[in-house]
């Protein structure tokens, strides 16, 4: 006999498709299996086979001998015969099928199991065969516990993934090798796989029921099996048992008459109003006379239990949650969780009366207690005031009182709050396009004023381009385009290139006459008359705060007041308030022009030398303003990019991003599942976001219907999301969100609140307030206080911090680094920055270490000192190694990085990355992470192609099956943090992405019994990137502001440099 | 007292000392009201010289447990070493002062008389307040049993670590510290559930130490029992870990479910086992075993994973979910 050899590799399914190619008919022949265990293979046999057909299909065939090998397993057809391999991890599948015998012991104690671990939802089919009765018992998202316990355990209970949505189950923590193709020739027939290859097949859709309703509880009673015939279901017995459970206070105390009289104290010292809470009963039993107390309910939060416990020494009972008649010992509780139908039955509480369990030395015992006349303890006190013990007992004995059965506390149905629609998001101001200025036709060329605009826009275009390149020097250029824009009643921008033409000219004569175009167009903007521009500059000299349009007249009039020594008098110091000492609403190339004309003309050196350090330091510490320092044309053509700026409006297009995302989840959603009404709060939240009201309203309706359907915390988790839609539109949502915070976990059990929590601190839109923000040390913060007051302090304080942990220390530097910074006094930088190589060297842990280079690194770089650079890089590079956390790394990197950029050492930007993709390589947990920043960290320097390379080898890695879920998720969640940053474009495809490979997302957490959590975490990520519109385009923003930045640096420089 | 006791030795007396143990724990309970988890716990540790951190708020009766327990194994004196630590507290206020004398000749080292090298129970109250400087001390003294003498290791006296604290801080520097406590205790407050009991009990302590007795004094066991159940489990597992320990001692079902319990942790709810608290884990479990039953492992004894949570919030977590995992057996 012939036989094809196997060993459960990727090859053997290569030799198979050969073989199929050569010899087609085989894939229905029948086959047999046999496994040769020496080796762990296995071999293939099939009646097609000949010597000669293996040499056709160039597959070797090698010689069988059945004696030799494990005795054959007949399979109908190849699929069947193929033995399914181990799966690189254990994951939890979306739903399993656990199999076991009826009649075993270990179905029972399955079920019960699953009980325990609160998973009545898992639903029950029964098969009969040889075998006898078979028992599928079906849960999704099982618990790993019980996975792994039929895997590795030595009950005949066996547990199978079902792959994909199929009818295909193949055994847990095994795939079978052509699992779509057995699943598709499945068809309508379910089977079940097992790890050494045989099939069972199973009807596709037999009766399930739901475990709760076949089970029934016992106490105290041995685990049995009631009879099973093939019409009625299998029923389970579960015995109950007491638990320890979190303490509640309790309301309700047995007691033997000689422990009534410790009721005594609370006689005395309780008000009369308190004691109408407390009930007394006497009742006659086999254990003969024993008291019943019985706290009202609702009481038992006043303080009045507690007293009781401690006064009767013992901390009583309590009520069952849900069953008003059924109480336990006080810190305990009866597992596994059963219906209260269920536990009425076996504990049988009297019409009218109580059942209690107690906990007894042999085991829980059950006290009933018959419909019992109660008295107000506060009816018996006068007589007690009076006398003892005796007469208590005596009174006690005697008291017989009507009193109704017991006071059933109803629940009111809690009225919803009016629904009241989310609030519209506040409309952006739209500046109402100015008109157009009245200009003097040019003689004769241009024939119509709407020919003229065109021309002006035709030349104002490859300009703007430059502009938008980033870092033009050119004044000419500038000014033309400035007068260009003015004539295209573009008066902000016009104002912002003139006053650039001023800044950058080269001559005296050029900056006179840009500033002359910027005072007129100003002028004429804001209406101001030629006579009045001397009271406007006062007033807007003298203004508390002044706003940025007075603001820009005002310094581009006192420079070219000052530079023709023209400058009223006294406004010279003010010049210096506005633009110096308060950082205000102008530009800084202004601010700058405006101190240079002014110390220039007073030939105050030093007044020049404080006004470079002022502006350099405020570009040390915020660089340049997207606000007061870009030009309209280029936040929007930035911001929109390549197509998007053809297509008109950014936002339309994600809108229609997020509504075909939206459309693509949508399809395969069931409506009633709470991973579906997740994903609708989440669209809702990222339509409000982009500006869609009607469909973020029209959801977040659907999301409030469905809500009351889901358990206590996917209702918590859906409250949140419909409340960061209410804060969308708000100034202050602080409060909003707390009150939502705290009704949506309201009443949650402990359990419940955690799965929440864990939740709440992965989440991008549910993490305020669930972690703590990070907070310097109060003595840091007092130290840093210290330091802003007095900066020349820094460099002592960074040589000896006098602080005990690494992190203070770090926390010091980096911050004492910033100040010094925001000097821009380069002695005191540099003096600092060796000073922190001092502090350096106090450090022991890498992460803190890496903190302080990083904060070293961006002082050298702001110092434009290459050398320092240099050395810092290799110092970092040196120790990445050592590092625990990439995290670390890369919170060190980043302010690094953009000051890298920023002074425009892109080349050792690039070395760095290089450094770190040979990080990400490394095939750390966490290299996806890195590898994210790297692309990003190419993009920013303008290398698309190597971002783009970057992100395609990440989405390669995040979409392969087979990743560490965790790994994966947060892989693709750095991705989506970082692609808000890209074009909609780029967005929108990894988008596609990401939700058509949704099902890859998984995660293990014990949360899993309530929802998916990765998987709605990275439809909010997704969701978010597509939606958001602060980082729009903000990255190439930010590039175009860090090349203009290096330009207006230089300058300052350079001028002050010509003025000494 | 050199602690060389031989096997043979000790075989003869190990199941008395193993009851007075026992005793001991019940005894130390007594003194306290729901203390009796933390008492079995104190036990372990002390007999498999493993640290122990107690972590809950203030007034639940953490040092008040260890210092009963010193004092009921007749232990005072230069024998234990308490100190509240700070950031401010300096390597002298629990190493010892510098000898001013021996520096003159250029020699650094510590008068350790009275101080923690020479103590052989310890409580560090409020550990993690410690600073770099104590910290890095305290890791080697841990690890290694030794500190610094003039550039020199010189063993210390430790046996018994107890530790305190409020919160686990997650500072990277604090959580190398933290991880070799391998077992942490929650300490909760008893009031609302035995308000009377706990008074009586604060009341007996106070009027006890007001008239300076001490009755909890001279309990069932002594240290000397506890050195030499250390001793006697050492030579225990010496033996038995040439033959593979688990093969022998742990019957296979229980091994497998505590692999899967660790695993659940780990998956579930993310609780960092490192194979070095792994080992100390299975080490504990045994020791247990042994205390208990003297000899294999049952899997009650699995109710020491309960402990093995890392982060403070985690420590509730981890022991209600191995208490429902190990209730799913009966
Ligand atoms: N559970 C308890 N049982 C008995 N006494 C207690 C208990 N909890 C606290 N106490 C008493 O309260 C006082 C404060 O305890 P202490 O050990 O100082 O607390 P901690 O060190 O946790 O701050 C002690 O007298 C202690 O005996
Ligand atoms: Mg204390």
């Amino acid at each position: 006999m012939k036989g094809l050899r196997l060993h459960g590799a990727a090859a053997d399914l290569a030799r198979l498709d050969a073989l199929l190619a050569a010899l087609p008919g085989l894939a229905d022949a029948p086959w047999w299996a046999l496994d040769d265990p020496a080796s762990g293979s296995y071999l293939l046999v099939s009646e097609g086979f000949s010597s000669e057909a293996a040499d056709a299909a160039g597959v070797g065939l090698e010689d069988v001998d059945p004696r030799a090998l494990a005795p054959a397993r007949r399979a109908a057809h190849l699929l069947e015969a193929l033995r399914p391999v181990p799966a690189p991890h254990d994951e939890v599948p979306d739903d399993a099928l656990f199999v076991v015998p009826a009649a075993d012991p270990a179905a029972t104690r399955t079920v019960e199991r699953l009980l325990r671990l609160g998973r009545g939802d898992a639903t029950l089919t029964q098969w009969t065969g040889p075998g006898g009765l078979t028992l599928g018992i079906r849960v999704a998202q099982p618990p790993l516990y019980l996975l792994l316990r039929a895997r590795d355990g030595d009950e005949p209970v066996r547990a199978y993934a079902r792959h994909r949505s199929t009818s295909l189950w193949v055994a847990w923590s095994f795939q079978h090798p052509l699992a779509d193709a057995a699943a598709a020739r499945l068809g309508e027939a379910g089977a079940l796989v097992d790890a050494a290859g045989p099939w069972t097949l199973v009807p596709a859709r037999g009766q399930e029921r739901g475990l709760l309703a076949l089970t029934d509880a016992a106490l105290p009673a041995p685990i049995a099996t009631l009879s099973a015939s093939e019409s009625e279901p299998v029923r389970f017995t579960v015995a109950l048992r007491l638990e320890l459970d979190r303490p509640r206070p309790a309301s309700l105390w047995v007691l033997r008459p000689d422990e009534l009289p410790a009721l005594q104290p609370l006689l005395e010292a309780t008000p009369l109003e308190g004691l109408g809470a407390v009930t007394l009963a006497r009742l006659y039993g086999e254990a003969g006379v024993q008291y019943v107390v019985r706290l009202r309910s609702g009481a038992e939060d006043e303080g009045i239990a507690d007293r009781l416990a401690g006064l009767l020494r013992s901390p009583g009972y309590v009520r069952v949650p849900g069953a008003e008649r059924i109480f336990v010992p006080a810190g305990q509780r009866l597992m596994p969780p059963m219906r209260i139908e269920a536990l009425r039955a076996v504990l049988q509480p009297p019409e009218g009366g109580l059942a209690v369990v107690q906990a007894t030395g042999d085991g829980p015992s059950i006290l009933r207690i018959g419909p019992a006349p109660e008295a107000p303890l506060r009816d018996l006190v006068d007589y007690i005031a009076l006398d003892h013990r005796a007469t208590l007992d005596a009174l006690l004995e005697q008291a017989v009182f009507a009193i109704p059965a017991f006071h059933l506390d109803r629940t009111l149905t809690p009225t919803r709050a009016a629904k009241r629609p989310p609030p519209m998001p506040r409309q952006p101001r739209v500046k109402r396009p100015r008109p157009v200025a009245p200009v003097a036709p040019v003689a004769g060329e241009v024939a119509t004023e709407a020919e003229q605009i065109r021309a002006w826009r035709l030349e104002a275009e490859p300009l703007q381009t430059r502009v938008a390149a980033g870092g033009l020097t050119d004044a000419a250029a500038w000014q033309r385009l400035g007068e260009l824009l003015g004539h295209l009643g573009d008066a902000d921008d016009a104002g912002l290139c003139l006053e650039a033409a001023a800044f950058h000219a080269d001559d005296a004569a050029s900056a006179r006459a840009a500033l002359e175009a910027l005072i007129t167009g100003r002028m004429a903007a804001q209406g101001v008359a030629a006579a009045r521009l001397p009271e406007v500059m006062l007033a807007a000299a003298t203004a508390d705060r002044p706003g940025p349009d007075a603001l820009a007249l005002f310094g581009a009039a006192a420079a070219r007041d000052a530079a023709d020594g023209a400058l009223m008098d006294g406004l010279g110091p003010l010049v210096v308030q506005a633009f110096a000492q308060r950082q205000g609403v102008a530009s800084r190339r202004l601010a700058w022009l405006a101190l240079r004309a002014f110390h220039g003309a007073t030939g105050d050196l030093l007044g020049l030398t404080r006004a470079k350090e002022v502006l350099l330091g405020a570009l040390n510490s915020d660089g340049l303003r997207e606000a007061f320092d870009a030009p309209r044309f280029v936040r929007l053509g930035l911001a929109l990019g390549g197509e998007e700026a053809v297509a008109g409006a950014g936002s339309d297009l994600q809108r229609a991003a997020l509504t075909s995302a939206w459309a693509r989840l949508e399809g395969d959603l069931d409506d009633l599942d709470l991973q579906a009404t997740l994903y609708r709060a989440i669209f809702a939240v990222g339509f409000a976001q982009a500006g869609d009201m009607s469909r973020a309203r029209g959801l977040a309706h659907d999301v409030e219907e469905l809500r009351p359907l889901f358990d206590p915390p996917g209702r918590a988790l859906l409250r949140l999301y419909l409340a960061r839609l209410e804060c969308l539109g708000v100034d202050d949502p602080g409060p909003i969100w707390e009150r939502a915070v705290a009704e949506a976990t309201q009443g949650l059990s402990s359990r419940e609140q955690s799965a929440v929590d864990f939740a709440r601190r992965r989440s991008l839109w549910l993490a305020e307030g669930a972690t703590p923000p990070r907070r310097l040390d109060s003595g840091v913060e007092a130290r840093l206080a210290l330091l802003a007051a007095d900066a020349d302090d820094i460099p002592a304080a960074l040589r000896a911090p006098g602080l005990g942990y690494d992190y203070l220390i770090a926390d010091l530097v980096e911050g004492a680094l910033a100040l010094a910074d925001a000097t821009g006094r380069e002695a005191l930088m540099a003096e600092s920055r060796d000073a922190a190589l001092i502090a350096l060297e106090q450090l022991d842990i890498p992460g803190h270490r890496a903190t302080v280079i990083g904060a070293t690194l961006r002082t050298a770089a702001l110092l434009e000192d290459e050398a320092a650079v240099h050395g810092l890089i290799e110092l970092f590079m040196r120790q990445i190694p050592e590092m625990e956390s990439i995290a670390e790394i890369l919170r060190a990197v980043e302010p690094a990085m953009a000051a890298l950029r920023r002074i425009g050492l892109g080349s050792e930007a690039e070395r760095f990355l290089l450094a770190l993709r040979d990080v990400a390589r490394r095939g750390h947990r966490e290299a996806v992470k890195v590898a994210v920043f790297v692309a990003d960290g190419f993009r920013l320097l303008g290398d698309v192609p190597a971002a783009e390379r970057t992100l395609a080898e990440i989405e390669q890695a995040i979409y392969t099956p087979g990743l560490d879920p965790i790994a994966r998720f947060e892989g693709a969640s750095t991705l989506f943090g970082t692609l808000r940053a890209w074009s909609v474009s780029a967005r929108e495809m990894a988008a596609d992405k990401a939700l058509e490979s949704l099902d890859l997302f998984r995660d293990n957490f014990t949360t899993q019994r309530y929802f998916r959590l990765h998987r709605f975490l990275l439809v909010e990520r997704v969701v978010d990137a597509l939606s958001d519109t602060r980082a729009h385009g903000g990255g190439r923003l930010r590039l175009w502001l860090e090349a203009e930045e290096q330009a207006v640096r230089r300058r300052i420089v350079a001028d002050w440099r010509s003025a000494r | 007292m050199a602690e060389d006791w031989t096997f043979e030795a000790l075989d003869a007396e190990i199941d008395d000392i193993r009851h007075r143990v026992l005793q001991h724990g019940r005894f130390l309970a007594s003194y306290f009201v729901g203390r009796d988890t933390e008492a079995e716990l104190m036990l372990l540790a002390a007999a498999t010289q493993e640290p122990l951190l107690f972590a809950g708020p203030p007034g639940t009766a953490k040092s008040d447990l260890v210092l009963k327990f010193v004092e009921s194994l007749g232990l005072g004196g230069e024998d234990y070493f308490e100190y509240m630590l700070t950031k401010f507290t300096e390597p002298s206020e629990i190493l010892g002062p510098i000898d001013i004398a021996q520096l003159k000749d250029g020699r650094f080292r510590r008068r350790t008389r009275g101080m923690l090298p020479e103590a052989k129970v310890v409580f560090l109250d409020e550990i993690f307040k410690s600073n770099s400087a104590i910290l890095n001390t305290l890791l080697t003294i841990v690890n290694e049993r030794k500190f610094y003498q003039d550039g020199a290791p010189e063993p210390v006296q430790l046996r018994l670590l107890f530790a305190a604290t409020n919160d686990i801080p997650e500072q990277s520097e604090l959580v190398a510290l933290s991880d070799r406590f391998v077992l942490k205790v929650e300490t909760r407050p008893v009031k609302e559930r035995h308000f009377e009991a706990l008074i009586d009990a604060g009341m007996r302590t106070e009027a006890s130490r007001a008239l300076s007795q001490r009755p909890w004094a001279d309990g069932p066991a002594s240290f000397i029992d506890f050195l030499k159940l250390k001793r006697y489990l050492d030579l225990h597992f010496a033996e038995s870990g040439r033959l593979g320990d688990h093969a022998r001692w742990f019957p296979p079902a229980i091994f497998a479910e505590l692999r899967r319990i660790v695993r659940v942790l780990e998956t579930e709810d993310q609780v960092y086992v490192s194979d070095r608290k792994a080992v100390k884990i299975y080490k504990l479990i045994r020791a247990r075993a042994f205390l208990h039953h003297g000899g294999a492992v049952q899997a009650g004894d699995l109710r020491v994973l309960r402990y093995v949570g890392n982060r403070r919030a985690e420590l509730p977590i981890v022991e209600e979910k191995v208490n429902s995992l190990l209730g799913l057996d009966g």
